[in-house]
């Protein structure tokens, strides 16, 4: 599980950013002393730490240059004062990423993991899913199921991908457009349809039934 | 006055060669004063006109060798030109205090915005409509941003070679949830093109672009398409009425389809319309009222910007 550091003032935004990023399985620590976001930042030793710009005492550039002194973490900015200027100077002191604020959860969550993933699992192309004794392989969009491989097209991957993700919860159509969308695929009801009854035959051909379940007029479901 | 001067100098018994004498003597005077008074009046007018040039530079007494009544003039024009420049000065320091109220303002109400978006997605299904609403404020208060900085003379420009798909595609991706809730289909093929350009205002053109396309579209299709250096963004929506279209980029003016549901500000279009000439780009639009409108962003080819970077 990934560690990340929350350096933002406003409380009641640390804790939606919070909850949100454990929700998809990261721990967060929240900075609670603006004076000492150094000694906190050694003491939680994160993969990653999101900074707000303007905050209490010292600024976020500064704290940057900061944790650069001792660390080479990445730190991602995470901002409302998204201009040019804030965002070239927090590349230069240090950032890796500027993601203006307000920001979408999933874009959030999306930005993260694809730091996280670049800066710690550079050599690892085996990510994978676990489902119903299966095994999603995220490298290459196939499905293992005793001992057979199931090879997925990227629409097809994306939906399977998504409902794993948010396993046991129901996922409506729109929502899962929504997120195919944010991948760059711009499908529409019919082809959601059509890709999804091609899916489960796939799964059904390869041996895994019904694991794809219908709610009707909510969505789809993986228990 | 000549005959009656005649008729006297007669009665008298004078010669008329005195007459003629006297008669040429007061002409010559006459005109010789004549002459004098009328240089005076150009050597005036030249004065005037060399004040006039010098009004607002504050180089009256230097540039003008100035008579008594001139010394005057300058005076009041060195008051009035003294209160001018204070007005200015005044009007331009109130304006930065205004932008700079609105600009705090845009930032502070961010966090709340990121804040309540956060806790809507929690509930995604659930909220759907408020996440809709929201994103509705949060493009209201993007837009205050992008008046205030277009309105000022700040140049906050970043050109840099962009790849043009990414633009795009970024742009889809803010939208998404609205064409998805219109179940407007989006036609888009990736193009591999790079645009030098300022990421932020491109893009802020063509989310008002793509924006509007949505917004006019009840049914059907948008598309995106890129041929050379322009950028098309077209949709099968209710159009624009030919009477509006030589008037849609003016500030506030919104035309038959924003007076219908006075869902729009006016400000879109001409913002956009300023963005574009601030990154050297064009933008045109052809409209078929009923059956679509047709945007192209034309953007300044590889040459030209080269000369920005």
């Amino acid at each position: 599980m990934y560690k990340i550091f929350l350096v933002e003032d406003d409380f009641s935004l640390a804790d939606a950013v919070k909850s949100r990023l454990e929700s998809y399985g990261s721990e967060v620590t929240a900075v609670k002393d603006f004076r000492n976001v150094t000694a906190e930042f050694t003491e939680a030793k994160p993969h990653l730490v999101l900074m707000d710009i303007k905050l209490p005492f010292k600024d976020g550039y500064f704290w940057t240059s900061e944790i650069r002194k001792i660390s080479s973490v990445p730190i991602v900015f995470l901002s409302s004062a998204s201009d040019n200027m804030n965002i070239i100077m927090a590349i230069n002191m240090g950032a890796d990423d500027f993601i203006p604020k307000p920001v979408d959860a999933m874009v959030l969550n999306a930005k993260v993991n694809a730091i996280l993933r670049r800066t710690y699992e550079i050599t690892s192309n085996s990510q994978t899913v676990d489902f119903y004794g299966a095994t999603l392989h995220l490298s290459d969009y196939t499905v293992t199921y005793s001992g057979k491989r199931t090879e997925l097209t990227k629409n097809e991957f994306r939906i399977l991908q998504i409902l794993l993700d948010n396993r046991g919860k129901i996922v409506s159509r729109d929502t899962l457009m929504t997120h195919l969308w944010q991948n760059d695929i711009y499908v529409e009801e019919n082809t959601l349809t059509v890709n999804m009854s091609r899916l489960r035959r796939k799964l059904e051909d390869s041996g895994l039934e019904g694991v794809i379940v219908t709610k009707p007029g909510a969505g789809y479901i993986i228990k | 006055m000549t005959a009656l001067n005649g008729v006297v100098f007669l009665l008298y018994d004078i010669m008329t060669e005195a007459f003629f004498y006297a008669e040429s003597l007061t002409l010559v005077t006459f005109l010789m004063l004549i002459g004098i008074d009328f240089t005076g009046e150009l050597k005036a007018a030249k004065r005037r006109s060399d004040l006039k040039k010098s009004i607002l530079l504050q180089s009256c007494f230097e540039s003008v060798d100035a008579d008594i009544r001139d010394e005057d003039y300058c005076e009041m024009l060195a008051l009035l030109s003294d209160e001018l420049n204070r007005l200015q000065t005044d009007f331009s320091l109130k304006k930065q205090a205004n932008n700079d109220y609105y600009t705090a303002w845009v930032h502070q109400i961010k966090t709340p915005i990121a804040t309540m978006k956060l806790l809507l997605s929690q509930n995604a299904e659930e909220n759907k409509e408020l996440s809709a609403e929201l994103f509705r404020i949060e493009q209201y208060v993007e837009m205050v941003l992008s008046y205030i900085r277009l309105e000022s003379d700040s140049n906050d420009l970043v050109i840099k070679a962009y790849s043009l798909d990414e633009l795009i595609r970024e742009t889809v991706r803010k939208f998404a949830p609205q064409f998805i809730a219109r179940k407007l289909k989006l036609n888009y093929e990736p193009t591999n093109k790079t645009a030098v350009t300022d990421k932020k205002w491109l893009m802020f053109i063509f989310e008002q672009l793509i924006s509007n396309a949505i917004k006019y579209t009840p049914e059907g299709e948008i598309t995106i398409s890129v041929e050379g250096n322009t950028v098309k963004i077209s949709d099968t929506g209710i159009g624009i009425a030919p009477e509006d279209i030589p008037r849609i980029f003016e500030k506030g003016y919104t035309g038959a389809n924003g007076r219908l549901g006075q869902k729009s500000s006016g400000l879109g279009l001409f913002l956009s319309k300023k963005a574009a000439s601030l990154i050297s780009a064009g933008i045109s639009v052809q409209s078929i009222p009923g059956s679509g409108t047709e945007f192209s962003v034309i953007l300044p080819g590889e040459k030209k910007m080269q000369t920005l970077l």
